[in-house]
């Protein structure tokens, strides 16, 4: 299945495999992720979409293949590297600081390099001054993503929305310090919305990207969000890859209606 | 006069380690059924180095933090870096402090089981100067973006990976930290009872230090420090009770997990009490 990518690809992945115990979740998966787009990674329960996440953000290490982040080896990597790397994301269950403000919640990836412990010891100007920074940065994308009245309120108080706004917020924080292009991955984003929030936020979404300039892969089950918003889709069915191209082609894919509907089968005598 | 004054010494000292493990399990969010190993680990070094070469009392207390600092990486590099889950976690550093008092006993320079008797120099001063020291340093730190790191990992370790947290780095730091401040508390008490003995630094001291931090609130530090001094100073003004002393102590802790299962100030502190509107 190993096929070859033209060097426009920001993310590569190649022929990446992740087996737990015998399930084979993901089996020589490879695509790859266009620099500035929008790519959709859909396929039917139990593809192995969020495993494909959890594998490029590093939370499981692949049985096999590689994953290659705008040239740069992320496969044996740890987590909070990758991070650096310029990947960052957002959970299918909403995975925020509870008891942290959002304002807090999204300094924490500001926080996470900084000045040494000895200055925080005894408050120096210098980290002072660093803090400041941090929140200024982390209020400037909260006020971006419209969550700047919230900022002083308990994550946990918010409605279901705007965690999810706030979960984008953070995602986004990650890679406010890092030099060249950010790959954002979102999981689910418009799962438990309607038909009038998930259009909403498909247009936070767009926004986000043309604000942030950041390239997109997202794993959604809202087929039109996926038509509607993205520049290239990637269906997976049982751990592989079924198809690969634009969404109009994508829709009209008879591989991919069967295997979201099942085949026709012959009637019963 | 000199008992109450004492009693209030040692629920001072006992303070300063309960303020280590607050940063610990309350902030960062993993159980320790060892860290009495870190106080005696301060006790032990300073104490070793006063009795057999006198060394002045300032530099074995910074002895006695960085020996209780560095043998915190001995366990913690090995279990951190594999991710132990909290309550494996409370295990492996229990047989850690187990380990302890067994080499503690039968090494001649701590004069193994029998205990070793320091000069009684931790006065006063010594004792609340540190304690003063520790809070002001403890607070500055936990107010910097490292406390932010640490409740992060406390809240959710993945979304915390996920936020470019070095995990390991910030739990090791975290114990680093809270062992230190055990060590301190570990030098002043070894040099306040001027005698210390392997069988002071077990589970049923790290139980202690532990019951406090959870009964004075996860995620705060006033709570911790206040129910270390009561916890302290309780069974003392409960002598008259006799026999029934421990068991009312128990009661005390069932009544606290039944009328307040957060802890008499869980994730708050009590400066935030006296402000009009919640931050």
């Amino acid at each position: 299945m190993s096929r070859d990518f033209p060097l426009a690809h920001l993310l590569e992945v190649r022929d990446l495999s992740r087996s737990f115990g015998g399930i084979h979740a993901v089996e020589a998966l490879s695509f790859g992720v266009t620099q500035g787009g929008i790519t959709g990674l859909i396929g039917p329960n139990g593809a192995g979409k969020t495993t494909v996440f959890n594998l490029i953000t590093g939370v499981y290490r692949p049985t096999a293949g590689t994953i290659r982040m705008n040239g740069f080896d992320l496969t044996e990597k740890r987590p909070h590297e990758i991070v650096r790397a310029g990947v960052s994301r957002t959970f299918q269950n909403i995975r925020l600081f509870n008891r942290m403000t959002c304002l807090e919640n999204v300094m924490v990836p500001l926080f996470a390099r900084g000045s040494s412990a000895l200055g925080a010891f005894f408050r120096t100007p210098f980290v002072r001054k660093e803090e400041k920074q941090a929140r200024e940065a982390a209020l400037a994308v909260m006020d971006r993503m419209g969550l700047v009245e919230a900022a002083h309120r308990p994550a946990s108080t918010l409605p279901y929305g705007l965690q999810r706004k706030l979960e984008i917020a953070r995602a986004l924080a990650c890679g406010l310090s890092i030099q060249g292009p950010r790959l954002l991955l979102l999981d689910e984003p418009a799962a438990g919305m309607n038909d009038a929030e998930t259009r909403e936020l498909g247009e936070v979404i767009l926004k986000v990207q043309k604000d942030f300039g950041v390239t997109m892969m997202l794993i959604e089950h809202h087929i039109d969000l996926v038509m509607a918003i993205c520049t290239h889709v990637v269906v997976m069915d049982r751990g592989s890859l079924l198809a690969e191209g634009p969404p109009q082609e994508i829709r009209n894919d008879e591989r991919v209606v069967a295997a979201y509907l099942g085949r026709p089968k012959k009637k019963r005598i | 006069m000199d008992y109450e004054l004492n009693v209030v010494m040692l629920a001072c000292i006992n303070m300063i380690a309960v303020l280590g493990l607050a940063v610990f399990t309350g902030f960062t969010g993993l159980f320790s059924l060892g860290h009495a190993a870190f106080v005696g680990i301060g006790a032990y070094t300073s104490g070793v180095l006063t009795y057999h070469w006198n060394v002045p009392f300032f530099f074995a207390l910074l002895a006695g933090v960085a020996a209780a600092g560095l043998s915190s990486l001995i366990i913690g590099i090995p279990t951190l870096r594999a991710k132990l889950r909290s309550d494996y976690f409370a295990i492996s550093i229990l047989g850690f402090g187990e380990a302890l008092r067994v080499c503690l006993e039968n090494l001649s320079v701590t004069n193994g089981a029998r205990g070793l008797s320091v000069d009684e120099l931790s006065n006063t001063a010594w004792i609340l100067g540190t304690l003063a020291f520790s809070l002001l340093v403890t607070r500055n730190f936990l107010k910097s973006r490292f406390g932010a790191l640490f409740v992060a990992i406390r809240e959710d370790p993945i979304a915390a990976e996920m936020a470019g947290i070095d995990l390991f780095r910030m739990r090791l730091l975290s114990l680093v930290v809270s062992a230190g401040l055990c060590g301190a508390s570990g030098v002043l008490l070894a040099h306040r009872l001027a005698f210390i003995q392997p069988v002071m630094f077990t589970l049923t001291q790290s139980t202690q230090l532990l019951a406090s931090v959870i009964a004075g609130g996860i995620g705060s530090l006033s709570g911790p420090v206040i129910v270390s001094f009561v916890f302290t100073a309780l069974p003392e003004m409960l002598r008259w009770l006799n026999m029934w002393r421990l068991p009312a102590y128990g009661l005390l802790l069932v009544l606290i997990m039944i009328y307040r299962p957060q802890g008499l100030l869980g994730y708050r502190e009590l400066s935030d009490l006296f402000r009009r509107r919640p931050r």
